[in-house]
């Protein structure tokens, strides 16, 4: 798989490039480094369909249940205000 | 991309308290949560983590998000802000294991030799596909590094779309969606590339067919 051994741009860039709100020499930059680098490129395409990711063949999907018991832990840990 | 900036922008009280019945971001908070709760856990799923990692990264996400509302403006949309916080705490988890599993790597000459374990040449090797003809290998290795030298020429957007298509395999759609073009500029420059190719490559050329 391709890999690009330059600096991995930030999520925050990624994100603004697809809003395509990045500077046109900085947007230039970015294609290069998405053509080479798969890890980059995939953030991006999970980005892009965000809310509409599926868990992958063979995982089972998330239950209401389990949804229900991370927001209590949720719950609770931020009620602790711990870390 | 939708637009949060209402629930919470600068005229409303920083969310930093614990949630709680009076808290009037709780039933905000709840909705994001439920909204984006199974995304950002697919988001870690598709990463290869466990289920119970997935679990604790995604509420580890949902900690920060709840903790950053305090500071989060809106000058993104809250969706895109959900995910860059996942990506960075799989970013930290990632550099983290790797920190680890170096740590676990470093084993001194000492306690290899008495292990029997190799001392050197202990690194992965590369796999080979022992069933294909070392000839065919050969040409095959031959084609594609010809075929890579070819594509460096093209012009940026078709080496780009190339790439893409051929190294990372990805469709028309999310080759237009990386590089922020239409699906027939991408369908476009693929045709001109073939073009191209073909001519420098000639009878070498194969793979773009």
């Amino acid at each position: 798989m391709a890999t690009s051994s330059s600096k991995h741009p930030s999520p925050e860039t990624l994100a603004t490039y697809l809003a395509g709100e990045l500077p046109t020499e900085e947007m230039e930059a970015l294609r290069e480094h998405l053509a080479t680098c798969s890890h980059c490129a995939r953030l991006v395409l999970d980005l892009d369909r965000f809310e509409d990711l599926q868990p992958p063949a063979g995982r089972e999907p998330v239950s209401d249940a389990e949804v229900e018991g991370a927001w209590r832990d949720l719950h609770k840990r931020l009620d602790r205000g711990s870390d | 991309m939708e637009d949060f900036r209402e629930p919470f922008g600068e005229a409303h009280q920083p969310c930093v308290e614990p949630l709680s019945k009076q808290n009037p971001h709780e039933k905000r908070f709840r909705r994001l949560f439920e909204r984006l709760y199974r995304p950002v856990t697919h988001f870690f799923t598709h990463r290869g983590f466990s289920p119970e990692d997935c679990r604790d990264l995604t509420q580890e996400t949902f900690f920060r998000v709840y903790r950053g509302m305090k500071t989060f403006r809106g000058e993104a949309g809250l969706k895109t802000w959900v995910f860059t916080i996942a990506t960075n705490i799989y970013r930290n988890e990632i550099r983290d294991r790797h920190a680890e599993k170096r740590s676990a790597d470093e084993v001194s000459l000492e306690e290899a030799l008495e292990q029997g374990r190799p001392v050197f040449g202990a690194s992965p090797v590369e796999p080979v596909d022992e069933l294909q003809d070392p000839l065919d290998r050969v040409l095959t290795d031959e084609r594609a590094r010809l075929l890579r030298e070819a594509v460096v020429d093209l012009p940026p957007r078709m080496r780009q779309c190339v790439l893409l298509w051929l190294d990372q395999g990805l469709r028309y759609r999310e080759i237009a969606v990386l590089l922020q073009v239409t699906e027939d500029t991408v369908k476009a420059q693929l045709f001109q590339a073939r073009r191209r190719l073909h001519g420098t490559l000639g009878e070498h050329f194969e793979e773009l067919g």
